[in-house]
């Protein structure tokens, strides 16, 4: 009955055997999913792999037509038939094997990142690991505590912070960008270009002077927007690389060839004339780790969002609970930031879960304000009165209600609604109705601050790498990973690996998981030292190619190329390892020079003239008796 | 409810509560009456006089996230209560007003229109097609009947 069952393979394994069978022909579910075990069994007993023809009953007839198993019962009789017809023209097809290096290229450096990079440079893999900013660290590096444990995040992100910067195996490529991605056979060749710091590494003591001269600002990306720094400045204490950054955008050096910082470094670590570089690595395998970013708060103008000083999103409120922070950790009133506020709301699910904005839900909103409140609760114990209101509280991780329950007992206030009618007063204060499901309420209610719980993107420039990879995307532009159950970081790109909230939006365990995940099949796929490829691809005959060159032109994998031989011919060049057999090439070609192997032209028309043929036998014998026959 | 589509989307959130400006002299409010039709409670929703107070401000519409079209579900409301008959009197007085006059407000303060040198009469204004039109309508049916 269930033919991928170990009696359903044994009874394979032994027609093969007692019968001397040249092919076999099995009526079953999809390939998709026993394909490879059905033709382990095959190889396992003499036969060629590819000897197999697999007639999908499941999804090509029962699943479409279980209100008729009458007549499912004659389509199977004919899709069975057809599978036959196929299998006599199927041919043997080997395998080829291609060295992989073992080296891994891991890109973006938040929590996800760094915990595959030091898996796999434990495994003594050589990772590079690239970022975009100056600094490793990610959104973990900007919070102060961490829900539910309230762990100091920097304290126990350090540690990983400087094991990546002191493993021999990680060569870390900070404020740098990949550019650009190749297959060259089992590896990838990929270009990344370094951007100038402007400050030496080696040389920078980290003294500040600089900084603290520099007349020039800019907007500080580390504090999401929430003050400005200086064009030369250190994000926070504990940066990897450790040394101070120079920003040329806001830089006035190259605008009015100011100098002060360089003459004041004591340790001559400054130089303007630093270029950027490019650099070409090979490796095995890639991890993408690229992160998330808040919704723009623009977004949502009805919440006050960019037009209401008094309205901040969730990252930047972490950002006033930092200790490192633009206000030391001191809740103060923006934009002024010099009175405490003496009520807060905090608005979650802003924008998530709507249909206008972002379907999704954010996953870790719900977790991230209840811990703002909780530090607030414990900073401010009787001078804030905090509301969260909320729609749903999604408490799911292990010891989150327990940490939700807390929360509750410590006094803050939980109004479950949604708000609406925004208004800010004349005082600068922000005032809201908002329908309270508790008591039945329409509440009216004003607050000194509001701290909204911001949908959730995936990076920006995450779209421009996904393509470059080859890695799809799902809704939203999150990376696509190979199977929502099952595969959640593989992608359908051999060799390529996804790990954390670029795959989706998560919390920090997660990431964690995820990017010992990615570190595990990466590691699996590189330490073989070779990747074994099937050969069932699309191979040019000589003899009748006339090198039109339509074949190069619809290629989506730019597998094919057109080359002149000696006698001047030319002809269409395949390589076997960028094929993915998707078989266009055969369809366009003129000549029918090319042939996609195991899908050739005559195998597909057997198969469809087999088809046809039992239909209309069929319909004949029930013509001649008289009716429905079996 | 031709306007009903996403309506069992709806996760009660109540933005639409919170959005509308009259929702405070509403006993049952604009959410609630949503959850009740989702729930099938006909009788109370079509008798409510909820329905009959919307403003057609669209506020809830248009700020609903999960694209429940509230205001056009309570023109549905409306419709399918005129159906039944059960339309407040109030309502059937407005629609009276127009059957008969042709306008919901007539001129009552000519005397200030003549200081500010208009004619006592709104030129132009011609409600004889509009009377015409309504009589054939629902509207003017319910009239009739409430009469």
């Amino acid at each position: 009955m269930f033919t991928c069952s170990k009696d359903g393979q044994d009874t394979i394994a032994k027609q093969i055997k007692d019968h001397n069978l040249t092919g076999v022909v099995i009526g079953a579910c999809t390939p998709k999913l026993h394909e490879q075990l059905f033709r382990e069994i095959l190889e396992e007993n003499g036969l060629n792999p590819f000897r197999l023809a697999q007639a999908n009953l499941r999804e090509h007839d029962t699943w479409i037509h279980d209100d008729n198993p009458e007549e499912a019962y004659k389509v199977a009789y004919d899709l069975v038939v057809a599978a036959i017809e196929r299998a006599k023209k199927l041919e043997d097809i080997g395998f080829e094997e291609y060295p992989v290096e073992k080296s891994v290229l891991v890109i973006g450096a938040g929590i996800a990142g760094i915990q595959s990079a030091l898996d796999l440079a434990d495994k003594d893999i050589k990772v590079y690991l690239v970022e975009k900013y100056t600094s490793i660290g990610g959104y973990m590096a900007r919070l102060e505590k961490t829900f539910p444990t309230l762990d100091c995040s920097m304290c126990i992100l350090s540690p990983k912070l400087s094991a990546v910067e002191r493993h021999k195996n990680i060569e870390l490529l900070s404020y740098s960008e990949v550019i650009e991605v190749e297959r060259d056979y089992g590896n990838f060749r990929v270009r990344v270009k370094k951007y100038p710091r402007y400050v030496d590494i080696e040389k920078c003591i980290n003294c500040g002077a600089c900084e603290r001269n520099c007349p020039a600002k800019g907007p500080d990306e580390w504090n999401l927007g929430l003050e400005e720094r200086k064009a030369i400045y250190k994000p926070f204490p504990q940066a990897v690389p450790g040394v101070f950054f120079l920003d040329r955008e806001s830089c006035t050096h190259w605008t009015d060839g100011c100098t002060i910082c360089s003459e004041k470094c004591p340790s001559d670590a400054i130089s303007y004339d630093v270029e950027e570089e490019e650099i070409e690595i090979t490796v095995g395998a890639i991890v993408a780790a690229t992160g998330f970013i808040e919704m723009d708060i623009k977004e949502l103008p009805e919440y006050g969002g960019g037009k209401f000083d008094r309205v901040v999103t969730a990252g930047q409120y972490g950002r006033l609970l930092s200790l490192v922070g633009p206000t030391e950790g001191k809740i103060l009133i923006p934009p002024k930031f010099e009175q405490p506020p003496k009520r807060i709301a905090y608005i979650n699910c802003a924008g998530s879960r709507d249909e206008n904005r972002r379907p999704w839900c954010c996953n870790f909103g719900c977790m991230y304000t209840l811990r703002h409140a909780e530090m607030t609760q414990r900073l401010y114990p009787d001078d804030i009165e905090q509301w969260i209101i909320y729609h749903e509280l999604r408490a799911g991780g292990k010891e989150y209600e327990q940490f939700y329950r807390r929360v509750r007992e410590s006094g803050v206030r939980f109004v479950r609604g949604f708000p609406s009618d925004m208004t800010e007063e004349k005082d600068g204060s922000i005032s809201f109705t908002v329908f309270d499901q508790g008591t039945g309420s329409l509440l009216r209610l004003n607050f000194d601050m509001v701290v909204l719980t911001m949908a959730i993107d995936p990076s920006p420039g995450a779209a421009h790498l996904a393509h470059m990879i080859g890695v799809d995307r799902s809704e939203g532009g999150f990376m696509k990973e190979l199977h929502p159950k099952l595969e959640p970081v593989n992608t359908k790109s051999r060799g390529v690996f996804i790990a954390g909230a670029c795959q989706s939006p998560k919390d920090i365990p997660a990431s964690v998981a995820d990017g010992k995940a990615a570190a595990s099949a990466a590691a699996s796929h590189v330490l073989k030292g070779r990747v074994r490829v099937q050969m069932d691809k699309a191979v040019v005959d000589d003899a009748l190619c006339i090198g039109c060159g339509l074949c190069e032109k619809v290629c989506p994998f730019t597998a094919i190329s057109m080359t002149v031989t000696d006698d001047e011919k030319e002809l269409a060049e395949i390589s076997s390892i960028l094929c993915t057999g998707c078989g266009k090439c055969q369809v366009v070609c003129p000549t029918g020079a090319i042939s996609r192997r195991h899908f050739t032209t005559e195998q597909i028309e057997a198969e469809i003239l087999g088809l046809i043929s039992a239909h209309k036998k069929r319909e004949q014998a029930e013509k001649t008796s008289g009716g429905a026959s079996t | 409810m031709p306007n009903a589509e996403d309506l069992s989307a709806c996760f009660a959130c109540s933005t639409c509560t919170a959005a509308c400006p009259i929702a405070n002299v509403w006993d049952i409010k604009p959410h609630q009456l949503i959850r009740m039709i989702l729930l099938g409670m006909r009788e109370k929703v079509l008798s409510s006089k909820e329905i009959w107070l919307c403003l057609t401000c669209f506020e809830c519409q248009e700020r609903c996230p999960q694209l429940v079209r509230v205001t056009d579900i309570f023109f549905d409301c409306k419709n399918l209560a005129a159906e039944e008959g059960s339309v407040p009197s109030s309502i059937i007085a407005l629609g009276k007003e127009l059957i008969e006059k042709g306008q919901l407000y007539t001129v009552t303060a000519d005397w200030e229109r003549e200081d500010l040198d208009l004619e006592p009469e709104v030129p132009g204004l011609s409600t004889d097609p509009v009377k015409k039109i309504l009589s054939e309508t629902r509207t003017g049916r319910l009239v009739k009947e409430g009469k």
